[in-house]
């Protein structure tokens, strides 16, 4: 070994990083030269003076007790959840789309959209077996403050044996970051009967303040009931029956914090006691594949409302059930399902007319 | 192992004991690197805070999650290093940069070393404090900071020579400093 090699050997000898057959051709090499014994002397202490230099600097450096208190006490990282008041809308979604298509059918109609893509099944840990549906579509978010659809990726999670859609979560990208919209799991699928009262326990979640906000400041995507007056003051272009069908009661209700960019959005349910139903629902603009679709008649009221019933063949047997598209003349369109036959629709037709 | 797992589901009870093991390795490293008690609390927090947000890329199958920490904690103080003294000196220019043209005014060795170890550039003083402080192998301090193992010991190597020269000349008389330098 020559004196360069062994010189540019010395940092890893020392630190013990040198092979064995290195370290051999070093230590003869050293015990015959004073040059590198001498540089190796040199290198040893100032190793030595090195450590002892960090370890003094070190050794008082104990960060504050103030600083380790830190990630528990800053409100950035504390979670806190927002128990809002139990929604008092009776029914929002009647079960309408289960006697005119199937779950499964849903689920079929969804995968096979141009848009959308089954991308896989899986296992829950529960033994439940799920499609996994991505869509890339509209994805209603509230950016600083106001209602948008930006577009986004849903992912939509299919129970196996029901087809019904047990969990759904929508990202979208934002500044190059992807950004979770919203993200929900259903626990339980239950109908109650109306008016029951649901507690929700959340004492298993610790250390995390929950927080009752029935205001809603916090919580504000659950749809509240509005009176008439309400109604017409929210929008100009909301309709309604003149008149409530006798034996019938209204409820309107509406999501809130609505675009103001966008047609007010709102379902009016006229009900009986005898399980009848009337509900009228705003859908904004017209749309147009509803209208190509197995339409069966039209029909325009004397305020020129146009009414364009739907077929609907996988009504259940036992039930009568309609539903219909309304066009106003301004281009709004609503959609009607009901119980009630289609001569009667007609009728009650006649009697929307615009809230004032 | 299992806090680490428990910590990247969310468990807070898991994260504040992993802080409370690995505060003095983080503090430590932080103080060394930057020099200054307030800037190594600084760097504590924002560090946690990082390790907090990115805790669920940390994948135990490709590293230890300790060499995961210490990357880290040296790219936040790299960055930092950086940000605060973007004109750092040359590695060769150590030695005469603490030569003062006013002699009489001697510090004890280890002073001066403590300013040639501050003055080291880039991932020099990383690669120093992982070594002669931590007491880490070469290969942990390769995966550390992303090197090949031969950059790190002729990283090691020069540093050390380096350290070694300023030495030299301080006790030939050539290195002392002035009063000016010290109190920088």
């Amino acid at each position: 070994m020559k004196c360069e090699q062994v010189q540019s050997l010395l940092v890893a000898y020392l630190d013990g990083e040198a092979t064995p057959s290195e370290r051999a051709l070093m230590q003869v090499h050293l015990s015959g030269c004073t040059v590198c014994q001498q540089e190796f002397d040199l290198l040893s202490t100032a190793r030595s003076q090195v450590r002892a230099v960090l370890q003094r600097r070190a050794v008082q450096a104990i960060p504050s007790r103030e600083v380790c208190d830190f990630p528990w006490r800053d409100t950035n990282f504390s979670l806190t959840v927002y128990r809002g008041s139990q929604s008092s809308v009776v029914s929002v979604n009647l079960p309408v789309s289960e006697e005119v298509q199937t779950h499964e059918e849903i689920f079929q109609k969804m995968r096979t959209d141009p848009n959308a893509e089954l991308v896989g099944e899986e296992t829950w840990i529960d033994g439940r077996a799920v499609y996994v549906l991505r869509s890339h579509q509209p994805v209603k978010a509230i950016l600083e403050g106001s209602t948008e659809l930006p577009m986004g990726w849903v992912l939509s999670y299919f129970d196996k044996e029901t087809y019904k859609i047990v969990e759904s979560r929508a990202t979208m990208e934002k500044d190059g970051q992807e950004i979770l919209v919203y993200s929900y799991q259903v626990i339980v699928d239950e109908i109650l009967p109306a008016g029951s009262n649901v507690t929700w326990d959340l004492s298993d979640l610790q250390r995390i303040p929950i927080v009752d906000n029935p205001e809603g400041q916090h919580v504000s995507f659950l749809p509240e009931v509005l009176s008439e007056q309400q109604l017409a003051s929210r929008t100009e272009s909301a309709y309604l029956l003149q008149n409530i069908p006798e034996g019938f009661t209204l409820e309107i209700s509406a999501s809130p914090k609505q675009s103001t960019d966008q047609p007010f959005a709102y379902v009016a349910t006229y009900r009986n006691e005898a399980g009848d139903y009337l509900v009228l629902q705003a859908i904004g603009i017209k749309e147009v594949k509803l209208m190509e679709e197995g339409t069966v008649e039209s029909y325009t009221t004397a305020r020129g409302l146009k009414l364009t019933f739907m077929d609907n063949t996988k009504s259940s047997s036992d039930k009568q059930f309609s539903s219909a598209v309304v066009e106003t003349s301004e281009g709004a369109a609503f959609i009607i399902n009901s119980t009630l036959p289609r001569k009667m629709i007609k009728e009650l037709g006649e009697e929307l007319v615009p809230v004032r | 192992l299992q806090i680490i797992t428990h910590a990247q589901s969310g468990d807070r009870e898991a994260f504040a004991i992993l802080f409370e093991q690995y505060k003095i390795l983080v503090y430590k490293t932080a103080y060394l690197m930057l020099g200054e008690a307030s800037e190594g609390e600084d760097a504590l927090q924002e560090i946690f805070l990082q390790v907090y947000k990115s805790l669920s890329g940390f994948d135990p199958g490709k590293a230890k999650f300790t060499t995961w920490l210490y990357r880290v904690t040296f790219n936040y103080c790299l960055n930092h290093r950086r940000k605060k003294r973007p004109l750092t000196l040359p590695l060769e220019d150590i030695a005469p940069a603490l030569r003062s043209e006013f002699p009489g005014a001697q510090l004890a060795e280890e002073e001066i070393l403590q300013q040639a170890i501050g003055k080291l550039t880039d991932k020099q003083p990383a690669v120093v404090i992982l070594r002669y402080f931590w007491d880490l192998p070469y290969a942990e301090i390769a995966q550390i900071l992303e090197l090949p193992l031969g950059t790190v010991k002729s990283r090691i190597d020069l540093a050390l020579k380096t350290l070694r020269k300023v030495l030299k000349e301080q006790a030939s008389g050539k290195g002392s400093v002035s009063r000016m330098e010290v109190c920088e």
